[in-house]
């Protein structure tokens, strides 16, 4: 229904066209291209595309290189900015006119230098920091470091011990050792000492500094007093900042190329796109030929734009028996927003139905229930609006959460929910009770049968498919063993399920919707189809015991009645959702009236609290419903009949990485 | 101690164990998202939903708790009282726990996001599995307070 159909062709061209055709093909966007598949595993001609791509991914990685430095300068947009990344509109002669006319060179060079002055400048000051580090606890210290040394009768020794060792006794012990000591300063956790002692005394003085655990430390590369260490390490950060202020200052002058460098970045990705596409085509010395797939209806399209080349030509071909066709969603615009539901999913495969127009309107009223609020409806429905016009790339996605909105808003009308409840005791009040259905926070009963019922719909409309499909495929036994025995199964555990007390006891319906005369003929049908499921559910079985214990299996659990026991109890989820919006709606309302109380300030932190709450419950309560809307389609759903598989439609197309080719 | 204490203790629990449980549940995951993003900023969006999920239970919590509460009324007998404690419990330890284990898969999916960005959606889903229990003991709790 919504799978585009494909034709496979072969386009032969002359080498002389190939930059130009595939230049024309990339804009056109409608060749799938496939790799052929080699008779000879080498093949001579290839080295020199090999070469032309090497050359620009190096060229890319310098263009992306460039703007990674200049997008720090870039203006940082909000929240909304780091949400989504943002793409530059680009008009199509500004990027024609960039293309053939910017040195980009030049200021990738120059950026490249800068970086490499940088990275310099970074470890530099890495090192000089590290020196103050070990230069800073000596302050204290008022004679130059190289004096610290070995004299011809005596040594002299600065260090630092613990002060877990350092007691006040260790002063007097270590003068016993024979040792001079000067305390110049203490940290937190460490003394910091200078020792003298007289080298005839050597071995009994480091035994005795081995026992407090004395750290020499090494003032190698250093030279004069500590305090004008300091002062000279200060110096020379100082200056090794100005240098990068100086050099980012140079740098930040290409700012305004910005726009120009990522057009470059994308004409050079585009041509590394188009010369992978060429490697998976055959060539001769002088032709290429490209196989690929082509939607149907775009086929004549290509073909007129092949046949305007002078030595090109298309033709249709066949597929290979075991080629699967690329899979391309197509549906009407009002649908187009789900196709979104099912790409996260997978691809469907060929031949099956684009469940995207089949899962639509139970999206938009799951979505709509979770969050049961026409305030919030309304909220979401103009901030959907009002973002389409800031990010044009996420158009598809806001048209569903707009669409969901308007059904929030009607299901929230119904419901009675507007801001959970803070029209109470106004006179609004009155006239949305006057479209009211029932209150869910009060009737928690009527809620919840509401989900179940809703659920039970799309349950059926999942086996209906799966019948459906199996019917067109003509595999009429299996529509018969999968599709009609499990309707049956399923109707007739309904139907005894509502003709006795149990219904009521599982709070489904206040009083029993069917006579019990109803209980024996779906009794029996029951009976039958399960036995039919025992013995055909698995077909494909030899040994017939296991085929009964298969059979079984499928009854119970595999797919079985089981799993439909928790499809259907997974749809309360919708009630339990739509509960939250409510109930933290009206909790928000509850908290914010008791502020009117306050004098003056009163109504002010009012407003701010309904404000601020919420659209706080508004954000959560969105998150929710979608990803458990999404649950109940893939899950719930999705399992019924879908199997997926296909391989998306992948045309050698421009890249939209960076920029977004305005609309002439 | 009186009914009130006891519905309070209930009531008090449903907000706070599972408000624990999805503190417990967003750090997991938080530390996670912020080493991936240290390596990529640009995941920020895919990962944020992946952040806040686990935060749900503390709101079925709250709602819970906020319900509880509406059925406190100054002479509850100690039997009421009992009875909203234990209808609060089934949200208050499903929410405490299952916040936990969403937070843990979603730190594995903030690992997918790391690796396959385009895949985000997938790790929700994971996530989402987890979350279902919680909803049901919510439900639960909703439902056992009504029968209060």
């Amino acid at each position: 229904m919504a799978i585009a159909r494909m034709t496979k062709v072969s386009i032969a061209l002359h080498s002389s066209h190939k930059e130009e055709l595939l230049k024309h093909l990339q804009d056109e966007s409608a060749l799938h291209i496939t790799k052929i598949k080699e008779e000879s595993a080498e093949n001579e001609y290839e080295t020199s595309d090999g070469e032309r791509i090497r050359h620009l991914e190096s060229q890319l990685n310098h263009l992306d290189d460039t703007r990674k430095f200049l997008q720090n300068f870039i203006k940082k947009g909000g929240f909304l900015e780091g949400l989504i990344p943002q793409r530059v509109p680009v008009s199509e002669e500004k990027f024609i006119d960039t293309v053939k006319n910017f040195e980009f060179e030049k200021i990738t060079e120059r950026i490249k230098i800068l970086n490499i002055q940088l990275s310099k400048l970074r470890a530099e000051k890495d090192h000089l920091s590290s020196n103050k580090e070990i230069i800073e606890p000596w302050l204290g210290l008022s004679t130059p470091v190289e004096l610290l040394k070995t004299t011809a009768t005596s040594l002299v020794l600065a260090g630092t011990v613990n002060k877990r060792y350092f007691k006040d006794e260790t002063v007097k012990k270590t003068e016993e050792a024979g040792i001079e000591i000067e305390k110049i300063d203490e940290s937190k956790n460490e003394v910091y000492l200078i020792v003298i002692f007289h080298k005839s005394n050597e071995e009994k003085a480091r035994s005795f500094l081995d026992e407090i655990n004395f750290s020499v430390e090494d003032f190698r590369g250093f030279e004069g007093k500590p305090s004008d260490i300091l002062r000279e390490i200060q110096t020379r950060i100082q200056m090794v900042e100005d240098e990068t202020e100086n050099l980012i200052e140079q740098g930040k002058e290409f700012v305004g190329f910005y726009q120009e460098l990522l057009i470059i970045y994308e004409h050079t990705l585009n041509e590394i796109t188009r010369l992978h596409a060429i490697q998976d085509a055959t060539r001769t010395k002088t032709t290429y030929i490209i196989e690929g797939w082509v939607e149907t209806k775009r086929k004549e399209t290509l073909k007129n734009l092949v046949n305007s080349y002078e030595a090109a030509m298309m033709l249709d071909i066949e597929p290979e028996e075991d080629e699967k066709p690329p899979v391309k969603l197509v549906n009407k615009t009002i649908f187009q927003p789900f196709e979104i539901v099912t790409n996260l999913y997978g691809t469907p495969n060929y031949k099956e139905l684009d469940p995207s127009p089949l899962l639509a309107v139970f999206f938009a009223v799951f979505f709509g229930m979770c969050i049961t609020d026409a305030g919030y409806g309304i909220v979401l429905a103009l901030l959907a609006l009002f973002l389409m016009k800031k990010i044009p790339t996420g158009r598809k996605f806001l048209w569903l959460i707009f669409i969901g909105a308007i059904f929030a808003i009607i299901e929230g009308a119904l419901l009675g929910g507007w801001f959970g409840d803070l029209f109470r005791g106004s006179f609004l009040d009155k006239i949305t009770k006057e479209i009211m259905l029932f209150d869910p926070m009060k009737s928690y009963f009527v809620f919840y049968r509401l989900a179940l019922f809703l659920g039970c719909i799309q349950i059926y409309w999942g086996l209906f498919i799966k019948l459906y499909e199996y019917i067109k495929d003509k595999r009429f036994t299996d529509a018969f063993f999968e599709g009609i025995v499990w309707i049956a199964i399923i109707t007739s555990l309904l139907l005894m399920l509502f003709s006795t007390d149990f219904c009521i006891q599982l709070n489904l319906t206040p009083k029993k919707l069917l006579p019990e005369t109803y209980l024996l003929p779906s009794g029996i049908i029951f009976c039958v189809s399960a036995l039919l499921v025992f013995i055909f559910g698995a077909r494909n079985e030899k040994n017939p015991f296991f085929r009964l214990f298969l059979g079984g299996l499928r009854f119970f659990i595999l797919g079985g009645i089981f799993s439909y026991l928790g499809d259907f109890l997974s749809y309360i989820r919708l009630m339990a959702l739509g509960l939250v919006t409510a109930g933290i709606a009206g909790a928000i309302n509850d908290i914010a009236r008791m502020t009117l109380g306050i004098p003056i300030v009163g109504i002010v932190i009012f407003v701010i609290i309904l404000v601020c709450g919420h659209l706080f419950n508004l954000g959560i309560n969105t998150l929710g419903g979608f990803v458990h809307t999404l649950r109940l389609q893939y899950v719930e759903f999705f399992q019924k009949f879908f199997t997926g598989g296909g391989k998306t439609f992948n045309p050698l197309r421009r890249n939209e990485k960076y920029i977004i080719l305005k609309e002439a | 101690m009186d009914g009130v204490g006891i519905a309070i203790a209930g009531s008090a629990m449903a907000a706070f164990l599972a408000g624990i449980g999805s503190a417990i549940g967003i750090g997991i995951v938080g530390q996670q998202a912020a080493g991936v993003l240290s390596e990529d900023p640009e995941k920020f969006g895919s990962l944020f939903i992946l952040v806040v999920l686990p935060g749900t239970q503390g709101f079925y919590g709250f709602l819970a708790s906020m319900l509880a509460m509406g059925k406190i009324t100054p002479n509850l007998t100690m039997i009421d009282g009992w009875r909203i404690l234990f209808a609060c419990l089934p949200i208050a330890i499903a929410g405490f726990v299952s916040a936990i284990h969403q937070g843990k898969v979603c730190a594995a999916g903030a690992n997918l996001v790391a690796k396959r960005a385009d895949q985000a959606m997938k790790g929700v889903m994971y996530a989402v599995m987890v979350e279902t229990y919680a909803v049901l003991g919510l439900i639960i709790t909703i439902f056992l307070l009504a029968k209060v």
